[in-house]
């Protein structure tokens, strides 16, 4: 027990509800729950045959293991790679790190791919912090805000001479992932883990991602670099004119009559606009 | 800064009284937890529950598949939305944005009950995801009738707060925990959501008598009854028992139960299952056998609704 309270058997007055809660909290997620600041509080909690200190563990323990399930469940595919006992000590750095700053979970793990990224342990699988990147990517686009895709009819009613000014706005929910990695192959490949071990190159190299869900339907689509590129450019409120421009500055053979052709199909966005006349389909 | 004793009720009273349970729920009284893992097959089935409750934290997001799902379950059951993360029992200020976060919602589905915890989870912005001990003390009294005031303010609507699963006591409290939700029920206007379970779990585990705290809990101020599993630890050589939601009610919480509809009359009664998630099947057994009590209750008082 703490000196302090062997001190004094005399009764004892709780500390304030803001200190006793605080107290509290560094030690469920304080750095380390030896902390001699962490004892103020353990006075206060009856033992009745089971010490203070281990029935704040039990608290600890449960707020561990819910916040670690909840990103195992974003995560599958980071767990799969690193196994589950490692998975489980990069959750404890991320949970001690970045505790939860909204109360629901559906927004917590977005910080756990840099974390990742900087932890010494993950060396060996360079990867791993990008295909973090794309499972949190998956994640916010199940989450994210419904959207109709745009389909080559809805642009019937243009002119030819209305093109080279015309704006595209993507899906409201589409996630960027680009990677050095074939993290896309490595994430496919782990959809299905009990379908046998197949090896992914890292040859293969790396992927440009567009994330984006149609309805309940979320697809992952790579992009060759040319198209990546003039994609982006239009989701930097470029017009076409000038991000076709811009495409084949970088990639002299761009086809844009196939590019476009293949983004109306894919349903990559949601709508079209003039900067200047703000009419829109 | 805090709330005098009396804190006022900055809403008229009228805001507090809601569609009757009878007339949302029908003759079946009792719901179950709506898992993901069952969204089709209860929109296949549609199984005679009488309704289902939601996490409410699980649709906070924009849109996709939790939404569109909830929706189409809406259409033919009504649910109920039970918060894990407002923390009202928290010293400092409530989340504002998760607060209107959860208007929207309750715009958007009309749930006929919305509850909370006798809890709090986490302080200076940071959220544990834990359901965490209060100190039952006049001060803590305070910021709970002060905080359930905000929340039946900003949704317009009566609340109800649970009384939660416990690992620990703290010495030197003004108040046993039924003397608590008792007391916060009547200063801040909120029903209570009894939860069998925890009573029984939080009575084992600090040797409390069930029973007394059943008894000091007045039937009106019940508004809904919760039921769910738990599982049992071995602390050094010491039992403590650990609220999981993640098995079958056990026989003693069932004989719990019975006492309680005896003492407080029939409520709307949840199965809750959060964890090792079974099939809707096990749900509706469960959720027959809580229906089998309640008639066998309400035949022999002849009680109806309380």
């Amino acid at each position: 027990m703490a000196d302090k309270c062997s001190l004094s058997e005399a009764p004892l007055r709780l500390p304030s509800l803001g200190r006793l809660q605080s107290s509290f909290q560094r030690n469920i997620i304080g750095h380390s729950h030896m902390d001699v600041d962490d004892k103020e509080l353990l006075p206060f909690i009856i033992e009745n045959g089971i010490p203070a200190g281990e029935r704040l563990d039990i608290y600890r323990n449960n707020s561990f293991i819910t916040l670690r399930e909840a990103l195992k469940a974003t995560f599958p595919v980071v767990c799969q790679l690193g196994g589950e006992d490692f998975f489980n000590m990069l959750a404890a750095a991320y949970i001690r790190q970045c505790p939860p700053a909204k109360a629901s979970l559906i927004f917590y793990g977005d910080r756990f791919a840099a974390l990742i990224d900087e932890d010494k342990r993950t060396a060996s699988i360079p990867y791993l912090g990008d295909v973090a990147r794309l499972e949190w990517a998956w994640h916010c686009c199940y989450h994210g805000q419904d959207d109709t895709p745009l389909v080559a009819q809805d642009m019937q009613t243009l002119d030819d001479t209305d093109f080279p000014e015309i704006h595209f706005k993507l899906l409201a929910n589409r996630q960027w992932v680009k990677s050095n990695y074939p993290v896309l192959h490595i994430w496919q490949i782990h959809q299905e883990p009990d379908e046998g071990m197949e090896m992914v190159s890292l040859e293969e190299g790396g992927c440009d991602l567009l994330v984006m869900r149609h309805e309940l339907d979320i697809q992952i689509v790579n992009f060759a670099p040319d198209a990546a590129l003039f994609l982006r450019y239009l989701d930097h409120e470029k017009s076409l004119a000038d991000a076709t421009q811009l495409t084949q500055d970088a990639y002299a053979g761009f086809d844009l009559q196939s590019c476009l052709q293949e983004m109306l199909t894919l349903g990559v966005f949601s709508q079209f606009y003039f900067k200047d006349r703000r009419s829109q389909s | 800064m805090f709330a005098s004793s009396h804190a006022k009720q900055s809403f008229p009273r009228d805001f507090l009284s809601q569609p009757s349970f009878e007339k949302m729920v029908g003759e079946n009284m009792v719901g179950v937890s709506l898992k993901a893992q069952h969204y089709q097959t209860i929109l296949e089935q549609l199984p005679p529950l009488g309704w289902f409750e939601v996490h409410c934290e699980n649709y906070m997001g924009a849109g996709g598949a939790p939404h569109y799902y909830l929706g189409r379950i809406a259409e033919n059951y009504p649910i109920s939305f039970h918060g894990v993360g407002m923390s009202l029992g928290s010293c400092q200020r409530l989340d504002k944005d998760h607060l209107f976060k959860l208007r929207e919602l309750v715009d958007r589905y009309c749930p006929f009950l919305v509850s909370e915890h006798l809890a709090w989870c986490g302080t200076e912005q940071r959220y544990l995801n834990d359901l965490l001990p209060m100190p039952y003390t006049a001060e803590s009294l305070d910021v709970l009738v002060r905080h359930v005031d905000e929340m039946q303010t900003t949704l317009r609507r009566q609340i109800l707060i649970e009384n939660p699963s416990s690992y620990l006591e703290y010495r030197g409290q003004d108040y046993d925990e039924a003397a608590f939700l008792v007391e916060l029920a009547r200063r801040s206007g909120c029903k209570i959501l009894l939860d069998i379970n925890n009573i029984y779990v939080s009575s084992c585990n600090h040797g409390w008598d069930a029973l007394a705290y059943l008894r000091s809990i007045p039937a009106d101020i019940v508004g809904e009854i919760h039921l769910a599993g738990h599982h049992v630890r071995q602390w050094r050589g010491q039992e403590i028992r650990i609220d999981d939601h993640g098995s079958n009610v056990c026989e003693a919480v069932w004989a719990l139960f019975e006492n309680a509809v005896g003492m407080v009359g029939i409520k709307p009664t949840l199965v809750e299952w959060d964890s090792n998630v079974p099939s809707l099947l096990t749900l509706l057994q469960e959720a027959g056998r809580a229906s089998l009590i309640m008639d066998k209750i309400s035949d022999r008082v002849g009680c109806h609704g309380g």
